[in-house]
């Protein structure tokens, strides 16, 4: 007998969306955003519930782009497993490497030289603010300016140029290699690193006034999306999604690796504690960068650029290690276990993206719609480093 | 199932952490605990201010090892609780009331390794398909390492502390 | 709010807008800094450190052979695992120098062989041109190839022979260069 119900017909949605509402309820919609909507930055789906235009619960819902990284870690050797980092968050792909390459380092005890520090630091930071150029550009385009990822676009353009002419890539870097990097800097990327920095000084200057003192956006980030302490604690959020809301954690600051203790920088912070606090957040960060840049290009030492006996077929002994560095997102973590062969016995990859989304269903409640992709926005995802 | 690699890790009394030695791995501390403990202490380091940063797991030739990692933002002083669960039991508190944030954390070794998190609200998978109940980080028999052979620091208890004095 | 506070944001609200304008009428009237693709193509100086899928480096004497050794390191340490040497073994013939063989040159000729490069066999389609086998290789036979305009219609277009492909373009080369000398000579 042929059974009509709305269960054996698939009417309700697929799993996830019975499984978010299993009985239908009146006056509230269903709404599923997403996983091809252009503001979930990739494929993200949240499946919303609404009254009228007010989100009263909220749920992401993940996987689409999911690749098992953690699995590929355990049938690779350590040197095969460096492509993949490049991959899992393709807009600060150098801070993946880093954790990755920094987290055998010491499990190793491989002392990296300091002209390889000073050239990481360099090409990182590089990374962070054309990481942080795609950001605005994507979160304007959410809010419905167009133009503003042109000129992000424009100035991305120089930074990856400079970038490829020593990492060889321009999105998916794989430059760091254990002991060290996989190819010296000469002086034409010096120079060319010089003129970027006072090229990006008064373009920064003219986003200001282009965007940030704009009243249309201004009514679109201020007092939309707020996140108390206490939700950031509970969530582990880190990054400028945490520094927005006035807590001035920075892994470059509080615990810092390499050679960030000898370099002067701030660290912004804003108590806003909304979208408007984090955008301000990321905007200052980049002249952080611009400043992290130029003292390590002046303090630059003559040396190795890796260590002459670095192993490029690495044997780490047997042991634990958790290593974090500061990518554009937050805090990454790589938590590697080594039983002393040539293969990782498990690799756990912390990404800041999950941790800063899983508070997103927390923060909607109660917004309306049209601001709920304000704050997915804010939040700076990249999701195929959430899904891994 | 070997008992002898795990040294004094199974000697931990309830009510009592065991501190481990931490060397280069880069924590600020290190805590061994037994699973029933785990809502209680998470408890106290909610009262303390940490942060939930991580939760993973790993199959190990005992069992399941799953490491919770908080962190101190005023410091960035790491705190690794480590709970061993043993005899096949694949089952162990949710500390999601706590700690929110672990809902996620809880559901990715839920799809990964198949472990069972009591009172958690939402317990489907996050990243796998949900119609294929495939654990994809569980390891075969021969490939399964004891916890001293990829954790030497496990062996060296250097003090127990009773859970109530945890944030001295 | 008073009356005064109000209106005075409506002034710097307005303000700001028009601020935005001024930059947006001003970048109109600059130059295009994109390329038009099929009609433009990037320049070369802009593709310095680009990375192309892998190619083979000759000998320098020998344009027609790599350097390669066969020694398999670019295979085994591929990620993707998307290189494959074919080599077949062929005895060498043993030239005695003075005509007299003695015992021993005919033991060793017997047990010779060389081992011979047919087929380099590069799946591009797998390659995620991670540099490791150019790092890894001990003889520097590999580098990277300056190929950037690809564009195929199926899958089988990417899959190279990179040993073919290396004696293709010495043979274009040598081509280019016979009349030149020819025209001298």
């Amino acid at each position: 007998m042929l059974d009509t119900t709305l269960d054996s017909l698939d009417l309700r949605g697929d799993f996830y969306t019975r499984n978010f509402q299993p009985h239908p309820s009146e006056n509230r919609l269903i709404l599923n955003m997403g996983p091809q909507h252009p503001s979930t930055h990739g494929v993200l789906r949240v499946i919303l519930e609404i009254d009228g235009e007010y989100i009263v619960r909220a749920e992401p819902v993940l996987g689409y782009i999911h690749r098992m990284h953690e699995r590929m870690a355990e049938v690779k050797r350590y040197e095969q497993y460096l492509p993949n980092l490049g991959r899992i968050d393709y807009l600060h792909a150098l801070a993946w490497n880093w954790a990755y390459v920094g987290a055998v380092e010491r499990l190793m005890g491989l002392e990296v030289p300091k002209r390889a520090e000073y050239i990481r630091v360099i090409t990182c930071e590089l990374n962070r603010i054309s990481s942080h150029l795609l950001w605005w550009g994507a979160y304007l385009l959410d809010l419905g300016a167009f133009t503003p990822i042109m000129y992000a676009f424009a100035d991305r353009e120089i930074i990856m140029d400079i970038l490829q002419r020593i990492t060889g890539s321009r999105l998916t870097y794989c430059y760091y290699r254990f002991g060290g990097v996989s190819q010296d800097i000469d002086d034409k990327f010096i120079e060319q690193t010089k003129e970027l920095c006072k090229y990006l000084r008064p373009r920064l200057k003219m986003y200001k006034d282009f965007v940030t003192d704009n009243i249309i956006f201004r009514k679109r980030v201020e007092g939309i999306g707020i996140i108390e302490t206490e939700i950031l604690r509970k969530y582990g959020a880190t990054g400028p999604v945490l520094r927005g809301s006035g807590i001035a954690y920075d892994v470059r600051k509080t615990k810092p690796y390499s050679v960030y203790s000898e370099i002067e920088f701030d660290v912004p912070s804003y108590e806003l504690e909304d979208a408007f606090g984090r955008y301000l957040v990321r905007m200052q960060e980049m002249e952080e960068s611009l400043k992290i840049i130029e003292q390590c290009l002046e303090q630059l030492p003559a040396g190795d650029f890796i260590l002459p006996k670095a192993p490029k077929r690495p044997k780490p002994p047997a042991g634990e290690v958790y290593f974090t560095v500061e990518g554009a997102r937050g805090e990454i973590g790589v938590h590697l276990l080594s039983d002393g062969s040539a293969y990782p016995y498990r690799l756990k990859l912390r990404s800041p993206s999950f941790s800063n989304l899983s508070l997103f269903p927390e923060v909607v409640k109660g917004t309306l719609l049209a601001d709920a992709v304000s704050i997915l926005g804010s939040l700076d995802l990249v999701i195929p480093e959430i899904d891994r | 199932m070997t008992k002898e690699g795990l040294g004094h890790v199974l000697e931990v009394k309830p009510g009592f952490c065991a501190l481990l030695a931490t060397g280069k791995v880069g924590y600020k501390k290190q805590l061994f605990i037994l699973p029933d403990d785990l809502l209680n202490v998470v408890k106290h380091l909610d009262e303390c201010g940490y942060a939930l940063e991580n939760i993973t797991a790993l199959e190990i030739e005992e069992g399941f090892l799953l490491v919770y990692h908080f962190n101190q933002w005023n410091n960035g002083e790491k705190l690794a609780l480590k709970v061993l669960l043993t005899d096949g039991v694949k089952e162990i508190d949710s500390i999601s009331d706590v700690y929110p944030g672990a809902l996620w954390h809880e559901r990715e070794c839920f799809d990964f390794f198949g472990i069972v998190f009591k009172n958690h609200s939402n317990l489907i998978p996050l990243l796998l398909d949900p119609k294929e109940n495939i654990h994809p980080l569980l390891k075969a028999k021969n490939k399964r390492q004891p916890l001293a052979a990829i954790m030497p620091e496990s062996e060296k208890i250097e003090q127990y502390i009773k859970i109530e004095e945890l944030g001295k | 709010m008073s009356n005064y506070s109000k209106s005075q944001s409506i002034r710097e609200g307005i303000w700001s807008l028009i601020v935005g304008l001024k930059i947006t009428a001003k970048n109109f009237l600059k130059p295009t800094i994109t390329v038009h693709y099929p009609r433009e193509t990037v320049p070369t100086d802009k593709l310095e450190g680009y990375r192309g899928h892998i190619e083979l480096v000759p000998k320098p004497k020998d344009p027609f052979t790599p350097k390669c050794i066969m020694c398999n390191l670019c295979a085994t340490v591929c990620p993707s695992g998307c290189i494959k040497l074919v080599t077949v073994k062929e005895p060498i013939e043993e030239k005695s120098k003075s005509g007299t063989n003695t015992q021993e040159d005919k033991k060793t000729a017997k047990k010779k062989f060389k081992k011979k490069l047919v087929a380099f066999e590069l799946n591009y389609n797998y390659c995620s041109l991670c540099g490791l086998c150019v790092q890894n290789c001990s003889v520097k036979s590999l580098r990277f190839s300056k190929d950037i305009y690809l564009a195929g219609y199926s899958k089988e277009e990417f899959e190279y022979d990179l040993l073919a492909r290396l004696r293709a373009k010495a043979k274009v080369k040598s081509a280019k260069e016979l009349p030149q000398k020819n025209s001298e000579g």
